[in-house]
């Protein structure tokens, strides 16, 4: 223990040297190699391909935000890594960093401008130091280019995640 | 002995990793240090969206019905759940008109028309005509464009601070991105390429959706040969029909896809689209 406790600092001791002493860090990266991209899955699952072609046979699926260490691509196709192998991936499916979340997105973008303005007059009628709000900020301004309620109608028809699941795990008929 | 032995240990445990992961672990923290920025992007492309969507919807009105509104939302979800952007919620918009067309807005807002789902005769045909939507959706064409155009986020950002960053000044800029998408979506179209882009999409979305990719091809050449065809925007803003199914013949040769037999469903397309089958029908 006392040997692993030593080696674990003279390991360590390095870092606190003097920079300008400090040596190469060994056991360097071979600058020859190319540097391999990262790419994270972006669709719910992907079947890695042994050639970059539908008709490849199927090495097995990766799942949303898998990393996948890639060296080249072609025509459409990644080349990466996959459990020790080479395989194919779509790059369709592919970007080059982690799935965002949905949630903060939707929360921030789904104010319209009715609502923008109905929180400006809220505002207004809380601060009554201000005075009686000006006539033109009395109503939200109709917006009479644009159907939001309408447009909220049509979003809440949409299929639940439960009937999503259900549509694609029914047989195509 | 044991000493320096463990010492080397540590020094390769620290070392190994490192050289390969260096670029990977810079790449990532450049990423990391992006998102927020990238998310304010994203909510920023989904309220054009959104403003978009709105627009087409009071000139076209919506389709009063529910069941076949939800399942084009079905169809195209399924595809989106394929798509290279799970960070946006997509929406498939069913718009009341008899011509043929579709659209996409920004931030996740595809629309077709009843007239576009009621010239098509299975599902992979819709699945290909809402593919091709989606893409233009997940590789932000028409923000593209509209940079292309010099109405370009800096120029809204900068408009913004002179004009203050009141509710209202955040409004008009967004308002006049609106105006120039409809101008592109309804007149002008987006470029040669991305539409080219859009159609080897399709294909290849179809396909890892299970559906026959060339869907979009058969309802393309349909349509091609009836006489109102040129009357219609999709044909006005989009490459004509012969380049559109070279490039899908193309992508479905290069992708190993032809002859193989996937999915172009009939049955619950045709009860969505004309209501379930009689008795004795």
């Amino acid at each position: 223990m006392k040997s692993v406790i030593a080696g674990f600092i003279l390991a360590t001791a390095g870092a606190f040297w003097p920079a300008g002493l400090r040596a190469e860090p060994i056991l360097p990266w071979p600058t020859n190699l190319p540097t391999p991209s990262v790419y994270y899955v972006q669709s719910l699952k992907v079947q890695v391909r042994s050639g970059p072609s539908f008709s490849a046979p199927v090495l097995g699926t990766a799942g949303r935000g898998e990393r996948l260490f890639s060296f080249s691509e072609t025509g459409g196709w990644v080349k990466v890594w996959y459990k020790w192998r080479e395989g194919y991936v779509p790059a369709i499916v592919l970007a080059m960093h982690p799935p965002f979340p949905k949630a903060g997105v939707a929360k921030a973008a789904t104010e319209s401008p009715r609502q923008l303005a109905r929180r400006r007059l809220s505002a207004v009628s809380a601060t009554p130091e201000r005075g009686p709000a000006r006539p033109d900020q009395s109503r939200p301004p109709a917006d009479e280019k644009a159907a939001y309620a309408a447009l909220e109608r049509a979003e809440a028809l949409g299929a639940t995640p439960e009937e999503l699941a259900r549509f694609m795990a029914a047989p195509a008929r | 002995m044991t000493v320096l032995l463990c010492a080397l240990a540590f020094l390769s445990l620290r070392a190994w990793p490192a050289p390969p992961g260096a670029p990977i672990r810079s790449q990532h923290e450049r990423l990391s240090a992006g998102t927020e920025e990238s998310l304010a992007d994203v909510s920023e492309e989904v309220r054009l969206g959104r403003d978009v969507a709105a627009r087409l919807l009071l000139r076209f009105g919506p389709c009063g019905r529910p069941a076949l509104a939800r399942y084009v939302d079905l169809v195209g979800r399924s595809l989106a759940e394929n798509s290279s952007r799970p960070e946006l919620s997509m929406h498939f918009v069913l718009l009341d008109s008899e011509e043929a067309a579709t659209f996409a807005a920004p931030g996740g807002y595809v629309l077709i028309t009843r007239g576009a789902l009621e010239s098509m005769r299975d599902e992979a045909e819709l699945a290909g005509v809402l593919a091709h939507e989606l893409s233009h959706v997940t590789r932000r064409h028409l923000g593209a464009e509209l940079d292309r155009r010099g109405n370009s986020m800096e120029r809204v950002s900068g408009l913004l601070r002179l004009l203050g960053t009141s509710p209202d000044a955040k409004h008009v800029a967004l308002a006049d991105r609106a105006e120039q998408s409809l101008d592109i979506l309804l007149k002008s179209g987006l470029p040669r390429e991305a539409e080219a882009q859009a159609d080897r999409d399709a294909v290849m979305l179809s396909a890892l959706t299970g559906y026959d990719p060339s869907g979009l091809q058969r309802w393309l050449e349909r349509r091609s040969g009836l006489k109102d065809a040129k009357a219609s925007a999709l044909d006005r803003t989009h490459p004509p029909v012969r380049d559109r199914v070279g490039w899908i013949k193309d992508a479905i040769a290069q992708n190993g896809l032809e002859g193989r037999r996937l999915a172009a469903p009939l049955g619950r397309f045709w009860e969505a689209v004309n209501g379930p089958a009689r008795p004795g029908e």
